[in-house]
């Protein structure tokens, strides 16, 4: 119990501070950065430990949104049953979509999924319109039971609620990240063949890690579902996938607090430009392109090496004065 | 389906794949040569359109408009080249992937700034049309097909007969030795992505009279051209024409059965290809750096 | 001498790992032409040739990498020929990289670590198990005297990146030897190293392979074999043109022709 403590004792603290700050700042944006978060924690999932990446990130997201979405519009009252549907839609989808996808070298897979959104958006914008609404989008924010201890309308009882599910996937992914899994998945990253050398079925591996960074897209998308008490085309919008790749790269891909970090940052700084500014896809591509450019390490490794390096520096500056 | 509609369905198709083929080969040809995945071509394809529809719209001359979007474009490609990919080539797809998508969002959003969020029309250069097979179909459509045809003539002849089209060729086959060669390589990838612009520019002129330009045309297209390259093959010429030709017809007869199985089925395809093949249709296995 | 028949009765007695009439193409190029090769159980033996001689090729065929154009592959007396490369591993057939092949973001012993886990759940690989098994808790002896014979305990903790060639070709052996291979296959495992680090892997295979395991080894240069296998065959464009022992290849007028270019 206390070594479990001593592991996971960090990812409660973290998140609970995130919970004090609603004392300074406003419900809905920590609600946002922390459900964002998760989604970017998909990404970094990804392309942290198994090196790939996905421009398609949305649409395992709205799948799990529109699962949720529909239910709740159409069949029952019970959000925290539209959330399970959501999510095992999403986790179903990911593992049929993953079985094939994984096979493919990390080019074709990036622009595979890119189509894969593009089309999902397609499906639930027009082809299925009678059954989605297009764009209209499905509500169901008054259908939503609530409870005296969870109401998902109270941002508070939200946020409480988002925090606890966010401390919950980051304890699984450090969990992860310890475990043998964890190894094989950065080592598929550095050396695939060499790992199939070693015996491990290097493709099972790579599904199970797509399975999970998608599940955990799909566990932020029935969160926005809750959320918002709608769900529409938008939010598995092409224009949008580049956005979990920027935050992801911004927080530090493969980091543990990367994504956290990343999504604040973020999601702060879009609030205050756009404000004053309408054309956002002209302050996310000059991001990227800058990101990219500082050498992709992002926010959370420049905060881990910083001591790191002063310490070096400190024992230089000893050597060359002794 | 009668003979008229079935000659009609084809042509329509076949002029689908002469824009998909000038957008896709020149990606194919540099994942080819240079090992990167250009997304901002699709910002070269808007550009191409949009100065096409400025140049139409004041001076009445489309084709002047074709020919100004091209150098537009090729500009901005060489400036884009000359600033970012110098730093991108050795860095391996994944990154040339990222960065220039934030390089296509960049000039979304400035297509936004200057000409604003509503869909423009652009005059049809070639207004008349020819009976064939008992339908009338407009001459337009067969312009499109005839320079996708000139277009990869050309292209074939540049790549066998030239002394650069050879060293090019070379590259793609192994680009140490050809640097080993004596050749300056990176002259050589300045020259294709010059090239892979044009094309783009050159197609997204030439689609602009057949559907409207919008700041987000390139993304509208951006999945459909790239399910054509992976389903022919990343770097192979040949591919990219057969599965342009492939997904043209599917895409012609999807909107004569159903309009949202026009979308939906090169999806459909390049997942049956994948099955088959995880490296498209001539996509080879070996061709990795 | 040991594994030199090329006869199938002798593969099913005495050869582990055997080929016949292997060939491989790459368009006009013949990477390997009709090879017979056999290698006793515990045997080691070493296969030297010019660049571009089809070395690799041969590894790559006898490991699962490639399908080859013609011929079989034969292990234990049956055939494998249409194995994948991780059937073979299970079998026994481990093998190392030309370029130094680790994983350069993990730590060096996380790296055996890996190695050992495979070997330990011997074919019960599953995922569940793999993620509810801690990597911290994948101990045991091997490991620790791997890392003590290379010299590599201090730096068990740090990542294999800041590493240099050699310690990182020592690890790749060792991760190797973990599996405790019936056959180790070597692919030019001294290739830019210094002669003391030469000298660590030399007495490396001595100590863990020696009468254990059947070993064969690709070289560049014929030096360093020499005291160390008991056979060497000459690989030149894809053929096998001399095979014996070290002084008998070295004075065979076939290999002094093709090989060294000397009448």
């Amino acid at each position: 119990m206390m070594r479990l403590l001593k592991t996971y004792g960090t990812i409660l603290l973290v998140f609970a501070g995130v919970g004090v700050l609603r004392l300074a700042l406003p419900g809905a944006f920590l609600i946002h950065v922390t459900i964002f978060s998760i989604y970017t924690m998909a990404f970094s999932f990804l392309m942290g430990r198994l090196g790939l990446v996905s421009f398609g990130q949305p649409a395992y997201m709205g799948i799990a949104a529109y699962g949720t979405g529909l239910y709740l519009h159409y069949f029952g009252t019970n959000p925290l049953l539209g959330m399970m549907v959501g999510i095992i839609a999403g986790v179903a989808f990911a593992g049929v979509i993953g079985g094939l996808f994984v096979r493919l070298s990390s080019s074709y897979f990036t622009l595979a999924n890119l189509a894969l959104c593009a089309i999902g958006f397609f499906v639930f914008q027009r082809a299925l319109v009678h059954i989605t609404r297009g764009d209209t989008g499905l509500w169901y924010l008054g259908r939503m039971e609530r409870w005296p201890l969870l109401n998902f309308r109270d941002p508070d009882h939200f946020l409480t609620f988002a925090l606890i599910v966010a401390a919950g996937i980051w304890i699984v992914v450090k969990g992860l990240d310890r475990s043998v899994f964890g190894a094989a998945c950065l080592a598929v990253k550095a050396n695939e063949r060499k790992l199939q050398f070693l015996g491990y079925n290097t493709y099972r591996i790579k599904w199970l890690g797509f399975v999970m960074a998608n599940s955990i897209a799909a566990v932020a998308g029935t969160l926005y579902a809750v959320y918002f008490g709608f769900v529409s085309p938008a939010i598995m919008d092409v224009l949008r996938a580049p956005e979990v790749v920027v935050v992801g790269l911004l927080g530090g891909v493969g980091s543990l607090y990367g994504p956290l970090i990343g999504t604040f940052v973020y999601i702060a700084m879009q609030d205050l430009v756009s404000a004053i500014f309408v054309y956002w896809e002209l302050v996310v591509g000059t991001m990227l392109v800058l990101v990219m450019m500082a050498g992709e390490r992002g926010i959370a490794s420049l905060l881990e090496s910083a001591p790191r390096l002063l310490r070096m520096r400190a024992r230089h500056d000893r050597s060359s004065a002794g | 389906m009668s003979v008229p509609e079935l000659a009609g369905t084809v042509v329509i198709g076949l002029a689908m794949s002469a824009i998909f083929f000038m957008l896709s080969v020149g990606l194919s040809l540099s994942y080819g040569l240079m090992r990167i995945v250009s997304l901002d071509q699709f910002l070269y394809y808007s550009v191409g359109a949009y100065m096409t529809y400025v140049v139409t719209s004041q001076a009445g001359n489309f084709w002047l408009g074709l020919l100004t979007g091209v150098i537009a474009s090729c500009t901005l490609a060489l400036t884009v080249e000359k600033s970012l990919y110098r730093r991108i080539y050795e860095k391996g797809v994944m990154f040339s992937m990222i960065t220039s998508y934030g390089v296509l969002l960049v000039g979304i959003g400035a297509i936004k700034y200057i000409w604003g969020l509503v869909p423009r029309p652009v005059m049809t250069p070639i207004v008349g049309h020819v009976s064939l097979l008992g339908t009338t179909l407009p001459v337009y459509r067969f312009v499109v097909i005839g320079l996708a045809v000139v277009l990869y003539i050309g292209l074939r002849l540049f790549l066998e007969r030239t002394i650069v089209g050879k060293a090019i060729r070379a590259g793609i086959e192994d680009v140490d030795k050809t640097e080993g060669l004596g050749i300056d390589v990176y002259r050589i990838f300045t020259l294709v992505f010059l090239l892979t612009a044009g094309l783009s520019a050159l197609a997204g002129g030439i689609h602009a009279p057949l559907i409207m330009v919008d700041p987000h045309m390139g993304l509208k297209i951006i999945a459909t051209a790239f399910m054509i390259v992976i389903i022919g093959g990343l770097g192979s010429i040949k591919g990219t024409v057969v599965s342009s030709l492939l997904i043209g017809q599917v895409m012609a007869f999807g909107f004569t059965i159903w309009a949202p199985a026009a979308e939906m089925a090169p999806f459909v395809i390049m997942l049956l290809v994948f099955l088959i093949r995880p490296t498209g249709l001539y996509g080879s296995q070996y061709l990795r750096r | 001498m040991m594994g030199t028949g090329v006869d199938g009765a002798m593969i099913g007695g005495e050869a582990i790992l055997g080929a016949r009439g292997l060939t491989k193409r790459f368009g006009a190029m013949c990477a390997a032409n009709s090879i017979d090769y056999h290698l006793g159980p515990k045997e080691m033996a070493g296969i030297i040739g010019p660049n571009g001689a089809g070395k690799t090729t041969v590894f790559n065929l006898l490991t699962g990498v490639y399908a080859p154009d013609q011929g079989s592959v034969f292990f234990d007396g049956r055939e494998i020929t249409r194995l994948s490369p991780q059937q073979r591993v299970k079998l026994g057939i481990r093998r190392t990289f030309q370029l130094a092949s680790t994983f350069d973001n993990l730590r060096v012993i996380d790296n055996l670590r890996l190695a050992y886990y495979h070997k330990q759940r011997q074919g019960r690989c599953s995922l569940g198990g793999m993620c509810s098994a801690d990597l911290g808790e994948v101990r045991d002896e091997s490991i620790d005297e791997c890392l003590e014979q290379l010299e590599l305990s201090k730096a068990a903790h740090l990542p294999v990146a800041s590493l240099p060639l050699g310690s990182k070709r020592k690890l790749e052996l060792a991760m190797a030897l973990i599996g405790a291979p019936r056959v180790l296959l070597l692919d030019e495992p001294f290739a830019g190293l210094s002669e003391m680090e030469i000298g660590q892997i030399v007495a490396m295979l001595r100590h863990r392979c020696t009468r254990r395991m059947a070993v064969l080894i690709i070289e560049h240069k014929i030096t360093w074999l020499k005291d160390l296998v008991d056979r060497i065959s000459v690989l030149v464009n894809g053929e096998i043109i001399a095979d014996g022992d070290y002084q008998t290849v070295l004075d065979s007028p076939v290999t002094r022709k093709s090989y060294w270019r000397v009448e």
